[in-house]
């Protein structure tokens, strides 16, 4: 396929916008995005046109727990990451100068390229209830896809954190909070994902809401499990 | 404007009165969201807490119009909030508006997703809460410029009706070309047809 194309370009980063892109095709277009500003600046016109389609969707108040959530990954985050530097915001408006090639990157970046495969990572089982949470990550780690059995019997009021625990014996390191109910997905930040490739186990703690309050496990270690070893 | 059954797992929720309108012009509140964009690059926590507050009930009504599932896009939504808050800073290579990369960033979420979820069950119907309704579109006043949203109405108005409506089917619930297909009950020739002309009218009106 003839990428250079204009109207070829054109037809696909509508579709893409849309949605209707789909599979193996929207995948390699995105990748056509990262090195090709025609097609970048095709996907974000596109995007500017539409987004009022969505004018009419009425706004649906989400559950207060979302909110905890994002604020838990949002401070781990902000813990194990460098601060960015930012001296104005006047100065960050302005660097709109950063110009195409930094969107090139920044769409690579923003859609993250889609999903890599899952493959099972660990399990937690208790003889109460059988399996517990079932957690998948993709070969690179970047995050962890968890999952949590049905009707789990939880307590409503407390948190349960996940640590990975490095086999060297270094402090376990959380990587977030459990879903008591459905599906999550925990992006990973790098302190994360080197702590577990440091660690053979994986364990969750019973934490006050929200989470420990001082980055190690405050309350008791419920479960410890094995991660599973990348064939 | 379509109509959807019910969905059981949805609950009819009010919003907060934070979820409201902004006060004052397109102009300003399109400069605000920009300006807590910038916050949320410099790390501050209160400008994310601020832009979830102002943008959280529409994406979530987003959402849940292509993924169908509270659970999930509720799920989606903690996704897409920490990504805006990694990435804010790469708001500054973006060439449009704010809303327009926040409901990118969303929606592009929501198709991933949405691949795996169809993979394991089928598509419920779209559930009651995020139904369009022409009328709600309080949040959207406050985020992007009337006269675009005039232009894109008048544009999208000038589109035969079968156009408009597999256009809404994928962009509004995440449909594929096939379901639209089976939704409209036309052979899928036809409906590639309808989408690539519409879309083709839509660009040269809007550019126009």
């Amino acid at each position: 396929m003839n990428y250079q194309h204009p109207k070829l370009i054109e037809e696909l980063a509508a579709q893409y916008v849309l949605g209707t892109l789909r599979g193996r095709a929207r995948r390699r277009f995105e990748r056509v995005c990262a090195h090709n500003a025609k097609a970048l600046d095709a996907v974000r016109q596109w995007e500017d046109r539409l987004v009022d389609l969505l004018a009419g969707v009425v706004p649906v108040a989400p559950s207060a727990v979302v909110w905890d959530q994002i604020k838990f990954r949002v401070r781990r985050d902000r813990a194990l990451r460098p601060k960015r530097v930012f001296a104005t915001f006047g100065n960050w408006r302005f660097a709109l100068a950063a110009g195409i090639a930094a969107l090139a990157i920044a769409f690579g970046l923003w859609t993250g390229f889609g999903p890599t495969t899952a493959q099972p990572l660990a399990s937690f089982w208790n003889q109460e209830q059988g399996q517990l949470w079932n957690i998948e990550a993709p070969r690179n780690r970047v995050e962890l896809r968890i999952a949590a059995a049905e009707n789990l019997q939880l307590d409503a009021a407390r948190a349960y954190e996940l640590w990975a625990l490095p086999a060297d014996g270094a402090a376990p390191v959380s990587l977030g909070l459990m879903p008591k109910s459905g599906r999550i997905t925990l992006e990973l930040n790098d302190a994360q994902r080197m702590a577990l490739s440091r660690s053979r186990k994986i364990a969750i703690s019973l934490e006050p809401p929200g989470g420990s309050p001082t980055g190690a496990p405050t309350g008791p270690v419920l479960f410890v499990t094995d991660i599973v070893v990348a064939g | 404007m379509h109509v959807h059954g019910l969905m059981a797992d949805v609950h009819s929720q009010t919003l907060p009165a934070h979820a409201g309108p902004l006060p004052s012009q397109d102009a300003t509140q399109a400069e605000h969201l920009e300006l807590l964009l910038g916050r949320c690059a410099q790390r501050d926590e209160r400008a994310l807490q601020e832009l979830y507050q102002l943008v959280s009930g529409q994406l979530l009504g987003i959402l849940m119009r292509i993924l169908r599932r509270r659970a999930v896009a509720e799920e989606a939504l903690q996704d897409v909030m920490v990504k805006i808050w990694q990435r804010a800073d790469q708001y500054v290579a973006y060439r449009g508006r704010a809303m327009a990369w926040i409901t990118a960033i969303a929606r592009y979420r929501a198709i991933d997703l949405l691949r795996r979820q169809q993979a394991a069950s089928p598509i419920d119907d779209a559930p009651a809460e995020a139904l369009v309704d022409i009328t709600a579109a309080d949040f959207v006043d406050t985020t992007t410029s009337a006269r675009m949203r005039k232009a894109l109405h008048d544009c999208f108005s000038k589109l035969t009706a079968e156009q408009r409506r597999c256009l809404e089917l994928a962009y509004v619930d995440g449909y594929s070309q096939d379901q639209i297909a089976g939704e409209i009950d036309s052979p899928l020739g036809t409906v590639k047809s309808w989408m690539r002309r519409g879309l083709a009218s839509l660009k040269r009106c809007l550019d126009s």
